[in-house]
């Protein structure tokens, strides 16, 4: 069968194609990567950040169906550790990143648009009790957020993160 | 309705990772290395004499026994995915699990994805679900994706409820960073973690929640697709996320312990990323990394097939390759990691099996592979035996062509990617492996590399 020679000679160029192609596509890469070393940057323990959110009327986020902490259907079912023990135990000693975002307040934006009156300051302090009154620090568990001020503060807590 | 602004401090910490002395682990590679050849050289030296056979027969026939063992490992490797996905399969289409429909915050995490993004959350908004919202984390971008995002604000009419979409501009601090900022302001119990270039199929949250009725799952891995296809290079993409990625992800979901939960769709319990730390930015694979400490933590992960992501894939062969080199060393370095349950089964069982089977697929898989090819090229080219490397395809393309089959039928995908299977281990498996090896020697030295940025055109369909 003279098929099978022709096949073989197909097979071996594309191979060995694919391999120089290969091959150069990984010298381009290299030869087009920044060269130099990489500065590490620095990593605050908390960034600044802006938060863009539609304003919900109280109203309309509680009687329709806005989506918003509706957690219907979430007590049929458990989670794991209501009422069992955990499968592995949990790493003692240490901390977790689980704060909620701290609001400060309208970012520079929204405050140069405010009027001098003074309706920033009341929603502001609404806007911020909402979040503050949550907590710079939360807890998770399955009864939702807790406040930390209101269970034991550890003193591992303020240490840094580390990892067994 | 209008938006407001606010000022927030968002938490930058991350679970440290145990501190490594790279000069240390370098000369105890290299003084390990060292011995073992020596040990190797002085075994050649005591048996060669003894042997009848001349060096070169000895060479080719080593590399004859490597090269069947290399097959065996290859018709297992099929048979085993096949077999454990097809149960899979068929444990998924006989089983019925409740619906259930808790609140989950889908967060999107964006840098220069401004061509893209709002193709996405409309997306979002066309998901078949009634309790959720949408948290977008432009992380430092430098084009329009502040100004899209912006728009996109509000109170949007879903498909069966409001839906609020929220927005955190931050300093750009890398994936990992923008996934934990929306994470830390999520207040649901559940979050969907994704690509910013990525579109969600209507199913994908109704379908992959059903899993969170067993208290054991902490998170579910989605099934990522190609969206871009036309082209060979992006049709043999496709065909390797539906048979080479989801194919394993399906045999790995009837064993709950699905190794890598993708990038583009992963579902997660907020207990189980509290466990593991969230994410963490010390490796290139954050996925593949935030995926091995939830299974640490004794938490299994599930597969949903019906949880769709359509992601844009590269469309040039020098994109294709920078993507899978970073892939490569982010697995390697998530490895690297976790090495502590390679060598300890004992402190988790099912942790140690699964980073074996990854060190295999990144370490050892692709070496053969390279090995096997190089293997029939040098007996071609120094014996004349040509027709070896007809046979050696032509046994490959038969399994590869057997399992589209079963894959694209599966999954109900497109018939016409079955044919690519054809040349799909011999020219792009290949080359993706030569990649790796690249990615992998470069790891193992120890050589700096950065993130790069996929060229974006936007293509979405859907």
């Amino acid at each position: 069968m003279e098929l099978i020679p022709i096949l073989s000679l197909i097979i071996l160029v594309a191979t060995i194609s694919t391999f120089i192609l290969s091959i150069g596509a990984y010298i381009l890469y290299k030869m087009r990567e920044k060269k130099g070393k990489a500065v590490e940057q620095p990593k605050p323990e908390a960034i600044p950040a802006e938060l863009v959110t539609p304003q919900v009327a109280p109203e309309a986020g509680r009687t329709t169906n806005i989506g918003l902490r509706s957690t219907y259907g979430q007590s049929l079912y458990s989670t794991r550790g209501d009422s069992t023990s955990p499968m592995f135990a949990t790493d003692a000693g240490q901390t977790r990143p689980e704060m909620r975002p701290t609001v400060l307040g309208l970012s520079m934006d929204e405050e140069s648009r405010m009027p001098v009156s003074g309706a920033a300051p009341g929603r502001t302090t609404i806007n911020a009790e909402k979040y503050e009154t949550r907590g710079r620090f939360s807890r998770y568990t399955s009864a939702g957020y807790s406040n930390v001020e209101e269970t034991k503060k550890k003193k591992e807590d303020e240490e840094p993160l580390r990892w067994r | 309705m209008k938006n407001e602004k606010l000022k927030i401090i968002l938490d930058n910490r991350e679970i440290e990772a145990p501190h490594r002395d790279f000069k240390k682990e370098k000369i105890r590679s290299a003084i390990i290395s060292g011995i073992l050849s020596l040990i190797l050289i002085l075994i050649i030296a005591i048996t060669l004499p003894m042997t009848v056979l001349p060096l070169s027969g000895l060479f080719v026939y080593a590399s004859i026994v490597a090269l069947v063992l290399f097959l065996f490992l290859l018709l297992a490797r099929y048979f085993t995915l096949i077999w454990l996905s097809y149960f899979y399969m068929t444990k998924y289409t006989v089983s019925e699990k409740p619906f259930y429909t808790p609140f989950v915050s889908i967060i999107v995490p964006v840098y220069n994805e401004g061509k893209v993004l709002r193709n996405s959350i409309e997306s979002l908004l066309k998901l078949d679900y009634p309790n959720y919202e949408i948290i977008i984390v432009n992380d430092g971008s430098t084009d329009n994706t502040a100004e899209v995002g912006e728009a996109l604000v509000g109170l949007h009419k879903g498909r069966n409820s409001w839906v609020k979409v929220s927005l955190i501009n931050k300093p750009n601090g890398g994936k990992s960073k923008a996934l934990n900022a929306g994470i830390q302001y999520s207040e649901a119990e559940f979050v969907l973690c994704m690509d910013g270039d990525s579109t969600l199929s209507a199913q994908t949250l109704k379908m992959g929640m059903r899993h969170f009725t067993d208290p054991e799952v902490g998170a579910v891995a989605g099934n990522v697709k190609v969206e871009n296809r036309g082209k060979p290079l992006l049709d043999l993409q496709a065909l390797e996320y539906i048979e080479g990625l989801n194919m394993a992800r399906s045999a790995q979901g009837f064993l709950k312990m699905v190794n890598i939960i993708p990038g583009p769709i992963g579902i997660f319990r907020k207990r189980a990323l509290h466990d593991a730390g969230y994410y963490s930015s010390d490796t290139f694979a954050e996925d593949a990394d935030l995926t091995l400490k939830i299974l640490a933590k004794g938490w299994k992960i599930e597969y949903e097939p019906e949880a769709q992501a359509w992601t844009e894939a590269p469309a040039s062969l020098f994109q294709l390759l920078k993507q899978r080199y970073r892939w490569t060393r982010g697995i390697l370095q998530a490895i690297r990691k976790h090495k502590r349950f390679l060598y300890n089964p004992i402190i988790n069982f099912n942790n140690t099996l699964v980073l074996w089977s990854m060190a295999f697929e990144a370490l050892l898989w692709p070496a053969m592979n390279i090995f096997a090819n190089l293997f029939f090229i040098t007996v071609a080219l120094l014996y004349g035996m040509t027709s070896l490397i007809v046979f050696w395809w032509f046994g490959i393309a038969i399994l590869d062509f057997m399992a589209a089959i079963f894959c694209v039928a599966a999954e109900k995908e497109e018939a016409r990617l079955i044919p690519y299977s054809l040349i799909y281990r011999i020219f792009f498996v290949l080359m993706i492996d030569i990649t790796k090896g690249m990615a992998t020697v470069e790891e193992f030295l120890g050589l700096a590399m950065s993130w790069g940025k996929l060229e974006r055109i936007g293509v979405s369909k859907k």
